[in-house]
């Protein structure tokens, strides 16, 4: 059962975000980047199948993006948000943060 | 190009060789110093220009040469602690050691420097002392101002590094940068310290010798660090640790972050009132990992270490990462530089990933942040100034400034327990200054004397204005040796001076005093301070005669034969509101003009508009002295409440002014009376046995002047106070 491991990362300011993986609510938060790291809050969340389907929301706000990933081995998703844009991030490997 | 020389601080004798190779280069710092209208520094000049004559100390920045020259540059003046202002320009080389362009930046009192371009011309010398700078402000409209600086350094800062780690972590401060076969082509293989890179990008770096390793324990029990655990070690093992603004950083060495592998390195000080004083690299974190199939797996770790710290160094300089550049208030408008091959970029978010990274990276930060480090504003640069992200990418403060304030301790202070004044009271300070170091210094006997202090009064809404006081003498400046905590004392009339009452209106004052020793500026807290609103219409209605020039003079030089309207004045707040405070001032000041002789300069109406004073029939005549009118006044001003409100050193040169008049009128056991008064007021407030000592000894001489007949007799019917007690 591949892991796959949501991160925050640039541009959250405290509005209220949630992400849907696979029709189930696996995060809701306020998060807020710290720019020292650029990283502002992350969930894990373990899957059952190979491709995956999220949606990241901002119900406060008309911002919202739904995407699918195919996931064989343990996996990063970054998220970011910049000018109104969800901007989406996936690999194989961690994210740094320094 | 010579590139990362240290400071080139000492000229060599006349009589020996250039010490070549010494950096031939005019990137450096330099200084201009002035005092009291003269310029004092290595001969350095001034001339024409617009701006007010003040004590004033000047720093220039050029940066033209070197490594990595920017084409800029940038003062900062120090001239007192309310007018500091800082200025940025562009440069073009226009000729063999000349530039010139604009000024694209001002910051802080800007009022004070009006000028749009500049015009530099450098000279060059193996001997530092005779290195110059001459700088020419202009603008359309205004007379341009020249100014030659001396040269200082090499550098545009100075900076200290401490290095803690724990034992578990694997500190890297050097790499060698051919090391990693991807590199920049053109990289020169060395060894490069982190303190090199730092020289590099323009200052002067200390690293401190009080390494520490940090116990786990102070991780709690997962050895994993917090950022309030780290905060509470920085505290703990950092030697040099204050909460505040200084050019001083501590970096720590740890194995992870709370936040686990994910996290290579943090500025982690943001808590607190002066953030980025602290830094910390996580060596076991994800920057231990070199890419699978990597050519050089150790090298490329040493450098991940490497290029991390400096990275994280960068922040505590209030760097941003190189995206985020616009973010935030940047002290400018930046723009992002997402490709920028900066330490404070991220290797692997550029395009073609950390190979394209390292294959260009220089191990540099970028223009725009090298421009932001030796140039912008200190207050927004230095470490526990302002805070992160604030103006990323005020005071501050001086140099000298910072190294003299840990010897100095400066205080302006009232002679009571709450600085809360009356309505028309004369507001009289003290300022204090203390040697707070182990060592006896030497400081100029004028360092807190009128000519010495600048005070500078900000009352709360009102933009702030500098005290200048109706006199400034100009006494022979001497050394004098102030042993470890020993003080020195002088009075601050601040009620008023030559811009008016600058204190008088009810309302909250902050009052900051500062004073120059050795170069450096020191500089006190502010002092806060009441005035309280009138008591009754009466006191409104006097007010509008009492704060007057005549009035400030008066009370300032101790009364007056000659200025009617302000005796006048000065009388009628002694009838109408006895014991009151502003009674007290005017007092003393009407009394110490009749308790001796006086000459007078009379000159007879004439028809002559100019005339000497002797062709005038002028001549100076002598009052006599009025002692029982004086006894009568002086009785007004004695007592704990007149050495409260003028501040002791006040206090006493007024009543030891009329002791001197009276003796010299005849009325010696009237003096020692006054003089016996003096000590015992002094005693009940505390004030130092030797101050207690000496007047004693003067109430003593005054007593031995008088007639047997008059001991213990007082011309006056003023009630004599029994002598007190002989302290010591």
């Amino acid at each position: 059962m591949p892991t796959v491991h949501f991160e925050l990362q640039e541009g959250w300011t405290g509005d209220r975000v949630e992400i849907w993986v696979n029709g189930a609510r696996r995060y809701a938060g306020r998060p807020t980047t710290r720019l020292q790291t650029g990283y502002a809050d992350g969930v894990v969340v373990d899957v059952g199948s190979d491709v995956i389907a999220f949606d990241v929301r901002l119900p406060e706000l008309p911002i919202a993006t739904t995407r699918s990933v195919r996931v064989t081995q343990e996996h990063w998703i970054g998220l970011s948000r910049r000018s109104g844009q969800l901007r989406v991030v996936d690999q194989a490997a961690p994210f740094g943060y320094v | 190009m010579t590139d990362d020389i240290d400071e080139v601080t000492i000229s060599p004798p006349r009589s020996q060789p250039a010490p070549f190779p010494m950096g031939s280069g005019y990137s450096g710092r330099y200084s201009w110093q002035q005092t009291d209208g003269a310029a004092q520094q290595d001969g350095a000049t001034q001339r024409s220009g617009w701006m007010p004559q003040q004590n004033r100390r000047e720093v220039l920045r050029l940066d033209v040469d070197r490594r990595y020259p920017l084409m800029t540059a940038s003062g900062t003046s120090y001239s007192s602690v309310g007018q500091r202002y800082h200025w940025i320009a562009s440069l073009t080389e226009v000729g063999s050691d000349h530039w010139a362009g604009p000024v694209w930046y001002r910051d802080g009192s800007t009022s004070l420097f009006p000028y749009t371009t500049v015009d530099i011309v450098a000279t060059q010398s193996a001997y530092p002392a005779q290195r110059r700078a001459t700088v020419t402000f202009g603008r359309s409209g205004f007379p341009p101002l020249t100014r030659t600086y001396g040269w200082q350094s090499s550098t545009f800062h100075s900076v200290e590094f401490e290095y803690d780690r724990t034992a578990d972590a694997n500190a890297v401060t050097s790499i060698g940068t051919c090391d990693h076969p991807n590199r920049p082509a053109s990289m020169p293989c060395e060894d490069l310290s982190i303190k090199r890179v730092f020289i590099r990008a323009g200052f002067k770096v200390s690293e401190s010798e009080d390494d520490d390793i940090v116990p786990l324990s102070g991780a709690g029990a997962n050895a994993r660090w917090s950022d309030s655990e780290m905060h509470d070690a920085m505290q703990t093992y950092w030697s040099r640790f204050a909460d505040a603004p200084r050019w001083a950083l501590w970096t720590f060495w740890a194995a992870l972050h709370d936040q686990g592998s994910s996290l290579g390195g943090i500025m982690f000080d943001d808590i607190g009132p002066n953030h980025r004083q602290g830094t910390a690299i996580f060596t076991e974190a994800f920057i231990k990992n070199s890419p699978a199939g990597d050519a050089a797996p150790d090298a490329w770790v040493r450098r991940m270490r490497f290029w991390t710290a400096v990275h994280e160094m960068g922040h505590a300089f209030n760097l941003a990462h190189a995206w985020q550049k616009s973010l935030g208030t940047p002290w400018i408008p930046l723009p992002d530089e997402p490709e920028a091959r900066s330490f404070m970029n991220y290797p692997y978010n550029v395009n073609g990933g950390q190979t394209a990274f390292f294959s260009d990276f220089d191990f540099r930060f970028s223009d725009a942040e090298l421009l932001f480090m030796r140039h912008a504003p200190a207050r927004f640069v230095q470490m526990g100034n302002a805070d992160w992200f604030d103006d990323h990418g005020l005071e501050e403060a001086d140099p000298a400034a910072a190294a003299a304030s840990s010897t100095f301790e400066l205080q302006v202070r009232a002679n009571r327990e709450r600085a809360d004044f009356e309505f028309l009271e004369p507001v009289t300070l003290e300022v204090k200054l203390t040697n707070r170091g182990t060592e006896p210094v030497l400081v100029p006997s004028t360092a807190l004397a009128s000519q010495g202090v600048v005070a500078i009064v900000m009352r709360h809404g009102k933009p702030a204005r500098q005290w200048y006081p109706y006199a400034r003498y100009c006494r022979e400046r001497q050394n004098v040796v102030l042993g470890p905590g020993e003080s020195r004392y002088e009075s601050l009339p601040i009620y008023a001076g030559l811009n008016g009452w600058d204190v008088s209106e009810p309302g909250v004052y902050d009052i900051q005093v500062a004073t120059e020793i050795d170069g450096a500026l020191v500089t006190s807290r502010p002092l806060r301070l009441r005035v309280r609103r009138p008591q009754s219409r009466e006191e409104e209605d006097v007010a509008q005669d009492f704060f007057t020039e005549d009035v400030g003079r008066t009370l300032a030089f101790g009364g007056t034969a000659v200025l009617d309207r302000a005796s006048e004045t000065l009388t009628e707040t002694v009838a109408q509101f006895p014991g009151t405070r502003a009674a007290l001032h005017a007092s003393a000041a009407l009394a110490l003009p009749l308790a001796g002789t006086r000459k007078l300069l009379q000159i007879p109406e004439t028809d002559q508009q100019l005339a000497a004073v002797a062709r005038a029939g002028g001549k100076i005549s002598e009052e006599p002295a009025k002692v029982d009118d004086a006894l009568k006044m002086l009785t007004e001003m004695s007592g704990s409440n007149a050495a409260e409100s003028m501040g002791h050193i006040a206090y006493r040169r007024r009543v030891e002014t009329a002791t001197r008049a009276l003796a010299s009128s005849g009325a010696p056991q009237d003096a020692a009376d006054l003089e016996q008064d003096l000590h015992d007021v002094l005693s009940r407030r505390g004030v130092l046995q030797s101050v207690l000592d000496s007047v004693s000894e003067q109430a003593d001489a005054y007593r031995a002047k008088a007639p047997k007949s008059a001991k213990g007799k007082s011309t006056s019917k003023r009630k004599s106070t029994p002598k007190g007690k002989r302290a010591g």
